[in-house]
């Protein structure tokens, strides 16, 4: 029957639990699957289809979208054979867009300048078309061969070739098909281009002279610009003639771009033309000017567009010179100077001089003239190289001025004294204490983590660097919050450590804005003890104490000790050694059964009990046969001797020692 | 030893085996912080100062600089759907990753016009291993998605209604939104770049919608920027919850909250006087009993 339980018992818990097993394959309702489980494998259709996708972006002349496309493919799943081909394919895509991009932007700067009469400009960008046009009808060939490479290798003309991926392959080659009809279209265009400029190569030219007085100037002053527009001999007075002004400006982000100014003015008599040109506040030297005749109305039937030669201006201003002294290191959250001087005339006072650290403004100062400033980095500035930048912003003919200077941000070093107590019982309360402090003084409203066994506490350091907290112990371990996250409980590091007393670590860890980011750690030993698991160990030591102690043989001095105790019972704890009114022959038939029962005791295991009379003995006894008739006699004379009023005899007392000396000798024989 | 002692025996050892089993035994429950396998989010909990939250009644009133992370894969109450609502209005900020769950009912309540559109996304070349894993490489330059080079969904879906503004993350061009389900793209079915994550406003606070819960998974946490999005987020809260309790609760895992709250009870003060007397009793009725049983009487019986 235990059999079948235990059989029935052996089927029924894995039952039970196997279903908690399963659910760690596979997740019962949430939509998602382990990604490293997840089989890779290649859309060979969707990769064409994507292809015809670009192409049909390029064919609505969308270059910069399908640019884009070509760049999201970068990062498709492929293999790495199939990744070979495709960045390829994709690059032939690639130039094939530019070539096509830069072919339309010729074409269409062509188109303008034309409209401009601007023949001269329109005829090298017709010169630039056409090499597009013949690398565009090159490349378009190479597409359509490594196309077919691509679907062979995709296997699109076998026969057994799926129906989705023909129909990728159809919709490609339709795809190719328009992008060839645009090549075609733009080549028409270039060659109606063409004769467009051919038509205008006979209009009258023009030619455009210009001077600038004078030639150097402060910036914000307006010098004059002035020349002359003419059809070879004759002036052309009453046109329209626009100077562009070119100079370098420096953007807020200290790069240097280049920018343009327009100016308007009208030719005069004998197509003489004078305008003020003001140069803009940009501190960066010498400027260009360039005039522009274009031709307006009735002019653009007669005459060509022409362009003067271009004029350098002297862009003048006064320089501010800026000196800033920084320390190389510095230490977040602690303040240190920047000081240095602004040089520059008096009457540009009024600017202000900034301090940034890492593009945030950190402090400011009058200038020009000597500053002084202290700054205090933030506190969780990471270790590691800021820059720290002095600018101070132009101001009319007065330029600005800026530095950048490198700075290194160090760690602070924090030392954490620790009190604690030496001796913990469980479950029950350890208050740690102490005070973090650097070395130019506490370290104020910083979390302190204190850690013991599995449990953790965070507290907030107070302003003189103290701090102060109790952590609760469990008798049992158990589930902790980590010291990453507080409010996150782990399992048990040790589910086992049930030691009833042992050494323990208690962790102070601080991760201080002074120590940006950096751990300062310190610990310290306690002893703890834990009654639960002291209880728990006593008792497994007292049980197998109690048995062992339960099933040892008498000792001579125990069953003497045992046997004097009760001197007054008739039948007392073992068998009385002596009593007084036993006769010398009783006493020496005591001490034979005395001799005896020691034997029996030692072979049998079993004890005689405090309340057993010889002859219960003799029936509890599991006696060996060998000795069973011989103790049974040794029994009845024993009890003969104490019960009977006449005593043993001589004989009985001879046959007792007889019998005992018989058990001992079958227990020393083996027999018994 | 007797037939009824035997049973005893065998029961007691099954029900403490079983016990000890689901007390070891990791939580295999999706998203939960106690699950280190893959679809667990024990790597959330272990990296971030993460709160776990049982309930919405333990979120705090105000949010102000707090950010609730929220998987609506169970319904809302009225109450809960207000409490979220107080939470983001006051100033925080509720990260929404859901698919194919209930959260539309969230946006609904805080009336935002944005919604999941429950429908599934593949990308079959810009992808991890196979079209269901879409490689997100569209990320607007945002604190969000800053230092993150791509995105690895998995399952996911796509966003409606979000405006162009605020969205932060889109799905390749090749991705597409699967109606059919038949694996391939077809003429009717929307193609990419689909939005995955977006930003709305609501009150003081926002609400960031995430296509796919998934991406706070261990198995995924690894995979492209994910990790990166992870900190962004951790990096822009004064305090960060988990909320679990709109996640499915298996069988081990309310085993487990049963086992958890007695073991409190146990580790009380009064518990634990009680366990150490009980066990003092266990190991010391024996030793008493198996005197008595030695005794001359029980003998002659």
């Amino acid at each position: 029957m235990k059999k079948l339980v235990l059989i029935l018992m052996a089927l029924t818990v894995p039952g039970l639990i196997s279903p908690g097993l399963l659910a760690l394959a596979q997740p019962a309702h949430t939509p998602h699957e382990d990604p490293y489980l997840a089989t890779g494998r290649l859309d060979e259709a969707g990769l064409l289809l994507s292809y015809s996708l670009i192409i049909d972006e390029a064919s609505r002349r969308r270059y910069r979208g399908t640019q884009d496309i070509l760049e999201e493919l970068e990062h498709a799943s492929l293999p790495d054979d199939i990744q070979y081909i495709t960045d390829r394919y994709s690059n032939l895509y690639r130039r094939l867009f530019t070539t096509l991009d830069s072919l339309e932007s010729w074409l269409d700067e062509t188109s303008r300048l034309l409209t401009g009469n601007r023949a001269d400009e329109a005829r090298v960008m017709l010169d630039a078309a056409d090499g597009d046009i013949r690398q565009a009808v090159s490349l378009m060939k190479d597409v359509r061969t490594a196309t077919t490479t691509l679907e062979e290798r995709f296997s699109v003309f076998a026969a057994a070739a799926p129906a989705r991926l023909t129909r990728a392959h159809r919709q490609l080659e339709e795809s190719l098909a328009r992008l060839a009809d645009l090549i075609d279209q733009l080549s028409d265009l270039r060659d109606s281009l063409t004769g467009q400029y051919i038509k205008m190569s006979a209009l009258a030219p023009t030619e455009l002279s210009l001077g600038v007085d004078p030639a150097a100037a402060f910036v914000g002053d307006s010098v004059t610009a002035s020349g002359r527009l003419s059809d070879g001999d004759a002036g052309l007075d009453g046109r329209s003639i626009v100077l562009y002004l070119a100079y370098k400006a420096t953007t807020p982000g200290n790069t240097t771009v280049t920018a343009t100014t327009n100016t308007t003015t009208v030719t005069a008599s004998d197509g003489i033309y004078r305008a003020a040109v003001t140069l803009p506040y940009a501190y960066t030297g010498n400027m260009t000017l360039t005039a522009r005749y274009g031709p307006a109305g009735g002019d653009a039937d007669v005459y060509l567009a022409s362009l003067s030669q271009s004029v350098t201006i002297e862009a003048r201003f006064y320089p501010t010179r800026l000196r800033v002294d920084t320390p190389a290191s510095v230490y977040a959250g602690f303040p240190f100077d920047v000081s240095g001087q602004v040089d520059a005339a008096d009457d540009s006072q009024g600017r202000v001089t900034g301090i940034f650290l890492d593009g945030s403004r950190v402090a400011e100062a009058p200038a020009p003239g000597p500053f002084r400033r202290e700054i205090t980095p933030p506190g969780n500035l990471p270790p590691g190289r800021h820059t720290l930048t002095v600018a101070v912003p132009p101001m009319g003919r007065y330029s600005g001025a800026r530095q950048d200077r490198g700075i290194n941000v160090l760690v602070l070093p924090v030392h954490i004294e620790v009190q604690t107590p030496t001796l913990v019982i469980l479950p029950g309360a350890i208050r740690i204490g102490g005070r973090a402090y650097h070395d130019f003084g506490p370290v104020a409203d910083t979390p302190v983590i204190l850690t013991f066994k599995d449990s953790v506490r965070t507290v907030v350091t107070s302003p003189d660097g103290y701090f102060n907290d109790t952590l609760k112990l469990d008798l049992l371990p158990g589930g902790a919050p980590l010291a990453a996250n507080p409010f996150y409980t782990a399992a048990a590091r040790n589910p086992f450590d049930l030691s009833p007393v042992g050494v323990r670590d208690i962790a102070v860890t601080m991760t201080s804005p002074v120590t940006a980011g950096g751990l300062a750690e310190v610990k310290r030993q306690v002893i703890t003890a834990n009654p639960l698991t002291g209880a728990l160990a006593l008792g497994a030591l007292a049980v197998p104490a109690v048995f062992f102690y339960r099933r040892r043989p008498r000792t001579v001095a125990e069953k003497s000790a045992m046997t004097a105790s009760g001197p007054e019972q008739p039948v007392v704890n073992r068998v009385p050694a002596s009593r007084p009114g036993l006769s010398t022959v009783s006493q020496r038939v005591i001490a034979a059964y005395r001799r005896a029962l020691e034997v029996v005791e030692r072979i049998t295991g079993a004890i005689m009990a405090p309340s057993h009379t010889l002859r219960e003995f003799l029936e509890t006894a599991s006696l060996p046969t060998a000795i069973t008739r011989t103790f049974a006699e040794l029994t009845a004379i024993a009890e003969s001797a104490l019960y009977s009023a006449s005593g043993a005899g001589r004989e009985e007392a001879a046959r007792a020692e007889e019998l005992a000396d018989t058990i001992r000798e079958e227990r020393h024989r083996g027999t018994a | 030893m007797g037939l009824r002692r035997f049973l005893f025996i065998v029961t007691a050892a099954t029900v403490i085996a079983l016990i000890i089993t689901a007390w070891f035994f990791p939580s295999n429950d999706d998203f939960r912080v106690e699950n280190p396998f893959w679809n667990g989010a024990g790597d959330l909990g272990t990296r971030y100062p993460v709160r776990p939250l049982n309930s919405l009644a333990d979120l705090p009133p105000s949010g102000e600089g707090a950010t609730l992370i929220t998987i609506p894969y169970a319904g809302y109450t009225e109450a809960e759907l207000e409490r979220i609502g107080d939470f983001v209005t006051g100033g925080g900020r509720l990260i929404l990753a859901d698919d194919y769950g209930h959260g539309n009912e969230v946006l609904e309540a805080l009336g935002l016009g944005a919604r999941f559109s429950g429908e599934v996304l593949l990308d079959p070349l810009v992808n991890y291993r196979n079209e269901q894993f879409p490689r997100i490489i569209h990320l607007a330059s945002d604190p969000l998605t800053a230092n993150a080079d791509n995105l690895v969904f998995n399952h996911a879906t796509s966003l409606d209604g979000v405006g162009g503004g605020g969205v932060l993350a889109r799905s390749s061009a090749f991705s597409f939104l699967d109606r059919d389900g038949s694996g391939t793209r077809e003429e009717n079915e929307p193609a990419g770049p689909l939005p995955v994550i977006a930003r709305q406003a609501a009150g003081r606070g926002q609400v960031v919608l995430i296509a796919d819960p998934s991406l706070f998974i261990n198995a995924m946490e690894s995979l492209g920027g994910n990790a990166v999005l992870m900190q962004n987020i951790a990096a822009g809260s004064t305090a960060l919850y988990l909320d679990q309790s709109h996640l499915p609760a298996s069988e081990l895992h309310r085993t487990k909250d049963a086992l958890k709250r007695t073991r409190d009870l146990l580790a009380s003060l009064p518990g634990t006087a009680g366990l150490v007397l009980a066990a003092l009793v266990i190991i010391l009725v024996p030793v008493w009993h198996g005197k008595k049983i030695k005794s001359p009487e029980r003998s002659r019986k």
